[in-house]
């Protein structure tokens, strides 16, 4: 009984077991993926033969001028080509994954010099495997060239000038394969060909100095264009300068342009749009027989290029050029700032300019000396007759004024302190001696201080009688106050009062009156038509002149004695001593004193430099 | 449509298991059995990944049919047999090519783990041998690994695992055939056909929530449906 309710319990446990195991181990076998597909291959594939349809590289040597592309075309008799790779000194620059392209070769970080070229040719390998397919496994086939590298092209173009032509040359040669020729172009925004050469010099035959921009090409094989260099040829238009054979004989002239090859002729114009010709390339001097000293003149030369000139009618200011300036000659100075121009001398004139006194010889046009007032000095002052003092003021603040004089032959200077608080502003000449007296108005009172001496001389009132320009003799002896009438005045002797000498009543200012530079003891005065010398102590009258209807006492030369005048469309030189004509030059105006005229040791000077030697 | 389908199956199968005889006897048992699977979506994924690859990969699988184990727990009544099994599906597809110069494969491995409710009903007998009318209802969690590797001139370039997951409903109609064999062991053979009712989208890392949410977009899936044949054996407890 007891085996047989065992047996039914052993064979219940022996079939949960098995199903335990069954379960178990079956539950792991699960699918598993065990094939694979093993690609047909053949490992016994030998080289293609490789032809080169197409290659853009010279044989042995490559030269490269800069970037450029280099097509290629590669054929297989066998495995494809999988495509190309090009190195530099081993480096690769550029790879195409094809039998035919274009490989840009780029020379920005390939430094000038020699280097090796090497070109690669992948092909398929043929065998069919997996890397065959890729590219991994291939047959490679090389070529090396020596490349040589020369980018440099900053400097490369010179010019020079033979037989009177622009000769463009370049100081290198191309020397790469695909030359055709070297081409000239001229313009910077719509260059035109000037010519095409195999040479290295390449002639502008149309230039003629007009400045611009040339560009030098390389023409290649392909027809493309590589840079060459470039020259920029400066404006070489010769100036226009004129000449003056006599004061009354005017010419302009100017250099032959030194591509005179090129040149046609001139056109000339006096009067606006209003042109004449020549065509004589030679010609340098246009005479102008109807101007006259002074006259304001606009010229214009225009340069006329031979005809193959193609920027000549569309630029045509670039080959002119002009003359706008007054018909007389100019002093050599560095400037042409001529504040408070006076004579200083027989032969001298001289000038305050920023900080420095200019003296000028009119003989020898150039300076006689320069001397700084103050540095750094900017503001108004005078000088004395002979520029030996100079008088002055500047403000140390804002609202405050500070006189000084500075003897210019010593350079000690005087500050005249009791006015430094003075604010209402100066509106005055300051009128001051070759030996250091000034004249200041104070209120009414006109004072004379001897800046030398740092003393007050004298004051002396004229009530509400202000006068704004007064002068003062070179010596100091004597002023001139001038306001309803003109007085002369002197320094009272042992006081501080002034002893008046003359006044001319109902004198107005804009009369000619002046202190005698030479003989500080004279004052020359006009009024109306007549010119009166008077020598003040003893008083007495020592020329009078009467002088023509219109006629102007514009300038008086005390060193050498002679009155400039002017009238109607003339100059008049007459002596200080007789009042005799001594000279007339005819002129196209008709010279006024507020024309700021000069005349000093023959030479007849105008306002800002101009002046001209009169022949007499 | 197809979840109500299910709904009314599932409450079906429920009733039925009560409506078994209580006394009845029980059993446990042990099926195996080989099935195809459809897999059409996996297939044409893998296929599209392939299709442009320069090494021209050959498909050497193609999820084949493949074994499935089943052990069963059943409920023995006089003409209905209720119970709970659970299936261990699995399959795979490779896509591969290789020599000398190295590798290419892309690997899909699919199991899945199917716990059902099944009913059965005898409608014939003769001798020894009963015939079932049977039918499972169940869920299958399947996993999804796809492998790619690419190894050549001793350079590996890719070796890459992606691992999902994705969830189903299923029911397999099957006929039964029992032998019993010697005392209380019962030899089985059946064939049948599974259907995945609902086929949950392949998702990566997902939970519950996501499947329910995307179960019925339309999106890539794991179709196990195809036929069933297999044999197992019985024990009565």
């Amino acid at each position: 009984m007891k085996e047989n309710q065992k047996n039914p319990i052993d064979l219940k446990q022996y079939f949960m077991y098995g199903i335990l195991m069954l379960v178990l181990s079956l539950s792991a076998c699960t699918y598993t993926l065990n094939d694979f597909y093993e690609n047909k291959v053949d490992k016994n594939v030998g080289p293609p033969n490789i032809t080169i349809v197409k290659l853009d590289l010279d044989k042995d040597t490559v030269f490269a001028y800069s970037d450029h592309n280099i097509n290629f075309k590669f054929q297989t008799d066998n495995q494809a080509i999988q495509g190309a790779k090009l190195l530099v000194d081993g480096n690769t620059i550029d790879s195409v994954a094809a039998a035919e392209g274009q490989m840009k070769f780029q020379s920005y970080n390939i430094t000038n010099g020699n280097h090796s070229l090497e070109l690669r040719i992948y092909t398929r390998s043929g065998t069919g495997s997996i890397a065959d397919k890729l590219g991994g496994e291939s047959w490679t086939f090389s070529k090396k060239w020596v490349l040589v590298v020369d980018k440099e092209l900053s400097n490369n173009l010179k010019y020079i000038v033979k037989d009177g032509c622009l000769h463009i040359i370049s100081n290198k040669q191309y020397r790469a394969s695909d030359f055709v020729s070297y081409v000239l172009k001229r313009g910077s925004w719509t260059p035109v060909i000037v010519a095409e050469k195999q040479q290295q010099d390449i002639v502008d035959s149309a230039y003629v100095g007009e400045g611009g921009e040339f560009q030098m090409f390389v023409k290649q094989t392909d027809g493309s264009l590589l840079y060459w260099g470039v020259l920029n040829m400066p404006y070489e238009l010769s100036e226009v300068h004129l000449g003056a054979r006599s004061d009354k004989d005017y010419y302009l002239w100017w250099h032959r342009s030194r591509f005179y090859s090129a040149m046609k002729g001139y056109k000339f114009s006096l009067k606006y749009d209003v042109f004449t010709e020549s065509n004589n390339e030679a010609d340098t001097v246009l005479d102008l027989p109807n101007v006259r000293f002074n006259d304001y003149i606009n010229f214009v030369i225009q340069y006329v290029p031979d005809s193959r000139n193609p920027f000549y009618s569309s630029s045509i200011s670039n080959f002119s050029r002009y003359y706008n300036d007054y018909a007389a000659l100019k002093l050599k100075t560095t400037d042409n700032y001529f504040y408070g121009t006076k004579q200083s001398g027989s032969d001298e004139i001289s000038w305050t300019y920023n900080d420095t006194i200019y003296k000028y010889s009119m003989t020898n046009l150039s300076y006689t000396s320069k001397k700084r007032i103050m540095e750094g000095y900017s503001s108004y002052g005078t000088t004395s007759p002979h520029a030996d003092y100079f008088m002055g003021y500047y403000a140390p603040t804002s609202n405050n004024f500070r006189y000084f004089a500075k003897n210019m032959k010593t350079g000690k200077i005087t500050y005249l302190d009791s006015y430094a608080s003075y604010s209402g502003g100066i509106s005055q000449d300051l009128p001051i001696s070759d030996t250091g007296i000034t004249l200041i108005m104070n209120f009414q009172y006109e004072t004379g201080y001897d800046m030398e001496n740092n003393t007050l001389l004298f004051y002396h009132s004229h009530s509400n009688k202000t006068s704004t320009s007064m002068k003062i003799s070179s010596d100091g002896k004597y002023y001139v106050y001038n306001s309803d009438s003109l007085y002369v005045y002197t320094p009272r002797q042992g006081t501080s009062g002034v002893q008046q000498i003359m006044s001319l009543g109902n004198f107005s200012i804009t009369e000619f009156y002046q202190f005698n530079k030479e003989n500080p003891n004279q004052i020359v005065i006009t009024v109306g038509q007549k010119l009166t010398v008077y020598q003040c102590q003893p008083f007495a009258v020592v020329l009078n002149v009467n002088l023509p209807q219109g006629e102007e006492v514009l300038y008086i030369d005390y060193f050498n004695n002679e009155i400039l005048c002017g009238n109607t469309n003339v100059y008049r030189v007459r002596s200080l001593k007789t009042g005799e004509l001594l000279y007339e030059l005819p002129v196209n105006n008709t010279p006024h004193r507020s024309g700021y005229n000069y005349l000093v040791n023959h030479n007849l000077i105008c306002y800002l430099g101009y002046y001209i030697k009169l022949n007499y | 449509m197809s979840g109500r389908i299910l709904q009314k199956i599932a409450v079906a199968l429920i009733l039925l298991s009560f409506v078994s005889e209580i006394s009845a006897q029980n059993s446990i048992g042990f099926n195996i059995g080989i099935g195809t699977y459809d897999m059409s979506d996996l297939k044409s994924i893998l296929k599209r990944s392939v299709q442009d690859n320069p090494l021209d990969p050959v498909l050497v699988s193609d999820f084949p049919p493949f074994f499935y184990y089943q052990p069963t727990f059943r409920f023995e009544g006089k003409n209905w047999n209720t119970g709970l099994n659970f299936s261990v599906f699995s399959s795979g597809s490779r896509w591969s090519i290789r020599d000398y110069t190295g590798e290419y494969r892309l690997d899909a491995l699919v199991k899945s783990y199917a716990p059902a409710f099944f009913a059965e009903r005898s409608i014939y007998k003769k001798d020894k041998f009963t015939c079932y009318l049977h039918c499972d209802a169940g869920f299958l969690v399947s996993t999804v690994d796809i492998k790619e590797f690419f190894n050549v001139l001793d350079n590996q370039y890719i070796n890459s695992t992606m691992t999902a997951s994705s969830l189903n409903v299923f029911i397999a109609p099957q006929l039964n055939v029992k032998y019993p064999l010697i005392n209380k062991v019962t030899l089985e053979g059946f064939a049948g056909f599974q259907v995945d009712l609902v086929r949950g989208p392949i998702m990566q890392s997902p939970k519950l929530g996501e499947y329910l949410e995307y179960l019925f977009e339309k999106a890539p899936d794991t179709n196990w449906s195809g036929l069933r044949i297999g044999i197992g054996v019985s024990y009565l407890l």
